[in-house]
């Protein structure tokens, strides 16, 4: 009995070939998707596990930073601060395994490309000494090779650099750090720490090729570049044994609460020895480190909710057919049930069904997952990241648990109309009571005054409201995918591009050492460039751990010819010499420490504390920013300026009399050119997302248009018989179909910008900080794409309709 | 004298079925004049409702002729079954054949374009034809009245006016005068019984002013007071309007609303009679 009542509903289900089509296509798009997210989620997470693990292997990653952001140490305070440290630790469980001072210099790379030209190129160099902790990773992979620098004219350098200038070993390169320039022979290829997503300092997105550079030295070699003394340092890098817990800036709690007393132990340390100002912070303070766990981190929170999404999709169209299938055979099973069939022979085959389905559509999931989508994630993390994988995750209990989760899914979505077809009342199906549905009241109500054909047009499409809801769910669900990515590219594109481009007039930001700013003033004059001094310098509020960075500016303005154009929010713009001193915070400060306009608040530098009175909030930074008139700035931290603004006139570029004085130099162009080629780059990625949600919501339509299609055969038939040209049934056909699309795109509009923003706000975190720009064009575009999907599927129903045999639909009407 | 309708001569529609042919009509020669009332009688599978759907243009005959007033009907052109179908190959489960299943749906894909103009758009083309005839010329009863639900009784005739591009109120609530229902027209199919709601398809079907209304077993689903009662509404109805009608039907008793009975057996009329 059990088998034939399954055979049956296996035929039944088979002449419905293109609907089973389109819903084993949704269980594979989920379990592909789900195995190819999953797979990168654990691959990124072993990577960063692995690498910076304190092992032979890993690079044994400091635990607590000291830095000197104004200058240097000389080697004796050096020793001294790493002694203080040692003597004053923590009676905690926590041990101290090692102080190791290291000296980090911004500086320029000058490098002659192929064709001749000469391009000075912003960089950071790293003096190496002892170099066990933090050490450079050469990894036993085709991208690296050679050794550490031991001679003081040898360099390491970045892969991305040898890679993106073309240098191997043995080549000389030419660098320098403000005062001047010296060769150094390439003796090795590999990665740091600090710059594993290779990144010009404070941007988000890796840079290009010959845009940027980094290199690691001996300590000597460097002192020897920058001029410097033996044994000077500007950052102390502090080993604690085992890796213990720290505090996150995406959490509000403290999760490493031993770590922050020491680190607030080694602060008042600092305060005690030293007047300037220093920073001491956890890996969270890296830029670098903290990327890659954000970015492992949100992968392994979002690759169940992205599949668990699609899953849910596919079980709602698997419901809706299933449903449709029980209508149509209601009176067989009422047949059935009649014939003294029990409910729970039932049931079974209506469960196994989905779960067939859902057991076919896996396998093809996870061969396509397997073969295709994971080794193309990591493809996307080595070509986005730039590090090499040097092991996947283990993908045997990723497919086990996408595929177990999918198939519960699918399996929960068939149970209900199993039930369904179990307590159907016969006699209600044989007096044919059953299939009578007909709109609300208040719908034929509003309708009653239409023409008929457009009452029925707007009567038949709200019929089923339970049907068109779920198909709006899942519609909302598959846009949700396409949009939100959009959303995302357009709110980067803007806080990123449109930031740079729109609000900031400069054409080169030049760092110059302390007091530099004289000499490149001078170049500038000489040049005739408009000039003008930039002082930033790291703090925190009082009280929180986490750093900001304050902006010194000559002219604090809203106007867009200023060099920086403040995109004010709320507030008014800040007095110069107030007392205290009058900023304007960015609105993810306002965001995080709930800071408002009026209010007077702590900043600390280092062991000096200044109150502030905030007089407005900008719009637009991705990290926390606090501007000053730079003068107010420099009386609190003694440093006139860190770099220099230029607007270059025509003609005139960056020279290497320029980057000799200097520490580093970023061209306006080179920012905005990175971000539009990682965009170029990622075409393929965007594209491929963006068709993955057009071709759920495509399936998902289908499906839905193609049921209510089905479920009034006999009412086509009829008006067809009686002389209905294909022409006015289409027409009407069309109003439905744009009618549900327009519901359903602006659905998946809200769907869009709900699921953006919480999605937004699950990685925002306070060095990343984007607020979802509600772009009417997108809005448009979603609503549009949905209403053409809709509208796309008319011509499939009225092909269907031209196929109709009258003569067979007349035998049901008669 | 009473002007002829429509005219078959000849007419035969044969089925080409696994266990040979079945020759559903075979050689119907059949006149019908203006204004008469024909019910067609016959056992299962004689051949009258296959009568009634080339009557109405939904079935094409295999051969023979069909004119309606003076016009001959539009029918769709024979199916040509290219070599791409592959349905020249036997359906035993030889591989050969497996094989050819396997390739069908491919050579369906690759053929599209020939298929659809050598077949689906003529026969669409012929199929909008068709439809236009039965617009212009037919109304149709059916047994299970087939009523559109979701509309009120009045909206039900609208709808079929609307279709044809031709909306009157005034017409469909007379119609619905006519068959006695002017007190239910804004009431919904659900809402009143079987012999009212056969009274509204009767009204749907003389909505557009047909020359010809064709009804299959029509009073089939009804108790026999309430047949009486639909017949009695019907004649009137048709009287009224001056519309030829043909009815199919099981029951002798409805031939006595008939101004002529034609029996119809194995394909072929073995009796014409007039009634009155």
């Amino acid at each position: 009995m059990f088998t034939l009542l399954t055979k049956r509903l296996a035929r039944s289900l088979w002449r419905t070939k293109i609907r089973l089509f389109a819903v084993t296509l949704m269980v594979m798009v989920g379990v592909f998707a789900g195995i190819s997210f999953a797979s990168y989620a654990h691959t990124a997470t072993n990577m960063y596990d692995d690498i910076y693990a304190d092992s032979d292997e890993g690079v044994n990653l400091p635990d607590i930073w000291i830095e000197n952001p104004s200058w240097v140490w000389d080697g004796e305070m050096s020793e001294f601060i790493c002694e203080e440290v040692a003597n004053e630790w923590l009676e905690s469980n926590l041990a101290l395994n090692e102080c190791e001072p290291r000296l980090i210099l911004d500086g320029v790379m000058f490098h002659v490309n192929e064709d001749g030209n000469e391009s000075i190129i912003p960089a950071v160099w790293h003096g190496i000494d002892e170099g066990n902790i933090d050490r450079v990773w050469i990894p036993d992979n085709d991208c690296c090779s050679g050794v550490m620098a031991s001679a003081n004219d040898e360099i390491v350098i970045d892969v991305r650099v040898a890679t993106g200038m073309n240098l191997d070993l043995g080549d000389t390169v030419s660098i320098g750090s403000g005062t001047g320039s010296m060769n150094y022979t390439v003796v090795g290829i590999g990665y740091h720490s600090n710059h594993l997503y290779f990144t010009q300092g404070g941007s988000l997105f890796p840079s290009q090729p010959g845009t940027f550079a980094t290199g690691y030295l001996t300590a000597e070699g460097l002192e020897n570049l920058a001029n410097l003394s033996s044994g000077t340092s500007n950052h102390l890098l502090i080993d604690i044994v085992g890796t213990p817990e720290y505090d996150l800036q995406s959490t509000d709690e403290i999760e490493g609460e031993e770590l922050s007393a020491i680190i607030a132990k080694i602060n008042s340390i600092m305060e005690e020895i030293d007047d300037s100002p220093s920073l001491v912070y956890s890996r969270s303070g890296v830029d670098s480190v903290e990327l890659l766990r954000a970015d492992a981190e949100g992968a392994m929170t979002t690759y169940i909710p992205v599949t668990a999404m699609i899953a849910i999709v596919a079980g709602i169209t698997i419901f809706l057919s299933l449903q449709r299938l029980i209508q149509s055979q209601a009176r067989e099973i009422a047949i059935l049930r009649t014939l003294g069939i029990p409910r729970n022979v039932i049931i079974p085959s209506y469960i196994i069904m989905p779960l067939l389905i859902g057991l076919v559509g896996s396998t093809f999931g996870i061969i396509l997952g397997y073969y295709i989508g994971a080794p193309a994630m990591n493809q996307i993390y080595e070509d986005i990241i730039g590090i090499p994988i040097m092991e996947s995750a283990e993908i045997t209990p990723l497919i086990i648990q996408i595929t177990t989760m999918s198939l519960l899914l699918v399996l929960i979505s068939g149970l209900f109309p199993a039930i369904q077809a179990s307590r159907l009342d016969p006699l209600e199906i044989l007096r044919g009571n059953y299939e009578i549905r007909i709109s609300s009241k208040g719908i034929q109500k509003v309708t009653s005054r239409l023409p008929s054909t457009v009452g029925l047009t707007i009567r038949s499409s709200i019929r089923k409201p339970t049907r068109l809801a779920f198909t709006f769910i899942a519609v909302g669900l598959s846009m949700l995918i396409f949009g939100s990515m959009t959303l995302m590219v357009s709110t980067m594109e803007e806080a990123v591009i449109g930031n740079v481009e729109d609000n900031q007039n400069w054409d080169a930001q030049v760092v110059v050492p302390f007091g530099g700013e004289i000499e490149v003033s001078a170049w500038a004059e000489d040049k005739g460039a408009i000039h003008e001094l930039l002082l930033e310098f790291p703090a925190n509020a009082e009280g929180d751990t986490r750093y900001l960075m304050t902006y010194g500016l000559d002219e604090v303005s809203t106007d867009s010819t200023s060099m920086i154009n403040i995109d004010l929010k709320e507030g008014s713009l800040p007095s110069i010499n107030s007392e205290p001193p009058q900023v304007i915070i960015d609105e993810g400060l306002q965001h995080f420490l709930d800071w408002q306009v009026g209010d007077r608040q702590t900043l600390v530098f280092g062991a000096t504390s200044l109150e502030i009175e905030i007089t407005g909030v900008s719009q637009g930074e991705i990290s926390r920013m606090v501007y000053f008139h730079r003068q107010d700035l420099s009386s609190v931290v003694g440093i006139e300026a860190t770099s220099v603004l230029l607007d270059l006139p025509n003609g005139v570029e960056i020279d290497n009399e320029l980057g000799e004085i200097s520490l580093g130099i970023t061209q306006k162009q080179d920012l905005i050119q990175t971000y539009e080629t990682l965009l170029e780059q990622q075409q393929g990625i965007f594209g491929s997302i963006l068709a993955l949600g057009v071709i759920i919501a495509i399936i998902v339509l289908f499906n839905t248009l193609i049921i209510n299609l089905t479920e009034r055969d006999v009412e086509i038939a009829t008006l067809r018989v009686l002389g209905a040209p294909i022409k006015k049934i289409g027409a009407m056909m069309l109003g439905e179909h744009i009618a549900i699309g327009l519901i359903g795109g602006l659905l998946a509009c809200i769907f869009t910008i709900l699921g953006t923003q919480a999605l937004i706000s699950s990685f925002v975190q306070w060095s990343f900080y984007l607020t979802v720009n509600l772009d009417l064009i997108i809005a448009l575009e979603l609503i549009g794409i949905v209403v053409f999907i809709s509208a796309m599927l008319t011509p499939i129903g009225i092909w269907r309709i031209s196929r109709m045999d009258l003569v067979e639909k007349v035998k049901d009407l008669s | 004298m009473s002007t002829l309708l429509l005219k078959m001569e000849g007419l035969e529609r044969h089925y080409h079925m696994p266990s040979g042919t079945v020759k559903a009509l075979d050689g119907i020669d059949f006149e019908i004049n203006d204004g008469e009332r024909i019910i067609l009688l016959g056992p299962s599978g004689s051949g009258k409702s296959t009568l009634l759907n080339c009557l109405s243009a939904l079935d094409t005959p295999t051969s023979g002729t069909y004119d309606f007033a003076g016009k001959s009907v539009p029918r769709s052109p024979k199916y040509v079954s290219g070599w791409w179908n592959l349905s020249s190959f036997p359906k035993n489960r030889t591989a050969l054949n497996i094989f050819v299943n396997i390739l069908r749906p491919l050579t369906k894909v690759l053929f599209f374009p020939i298929e659809y103009f050598s077949n689906s758009r003529p026969m669409a083309k012929a199929s909008e034809k068709a439809t236009s005839f039965r617009r212009e010329n037919i109304g149709y009863v059916f047994q299970f009245f087939n009523l559109l639900q979701d509309l009120t009784v009045l909206e039900n005739i609208l709808l079929i006016q609307e279709l044809a591009d031709s909306r009157d109120v005034k017409r469909a609530k007379h119609l619905l005068r006519l068959v006695g229902l002017e007190n239910e027209m804004h009431r919904f199919p659900a809402e009143i019984s079987g012999g009212q709601q056969q009274r509204v398809a009767i009204a749907r079907s003389l909505a557009k002013k047909p020359r010809l209304l064709l009804g299959d077993e029509l009073t089939g689903n009804l108790d026999s007071k309430t047949s009486e009662k639909v017949m009695t509404v019907l004649v009137k109805a048709c009287e009224s309007e001056g519309i030829t009608c043909v009815f199919v039907t099981h029951d002798e008793s409805l031939t006595k609303y008939a101004t002529r009975v034609v029996r119809i057996d194995s394909g072929k009329i073995i009796s014409d009679e007039k009634v009155m």
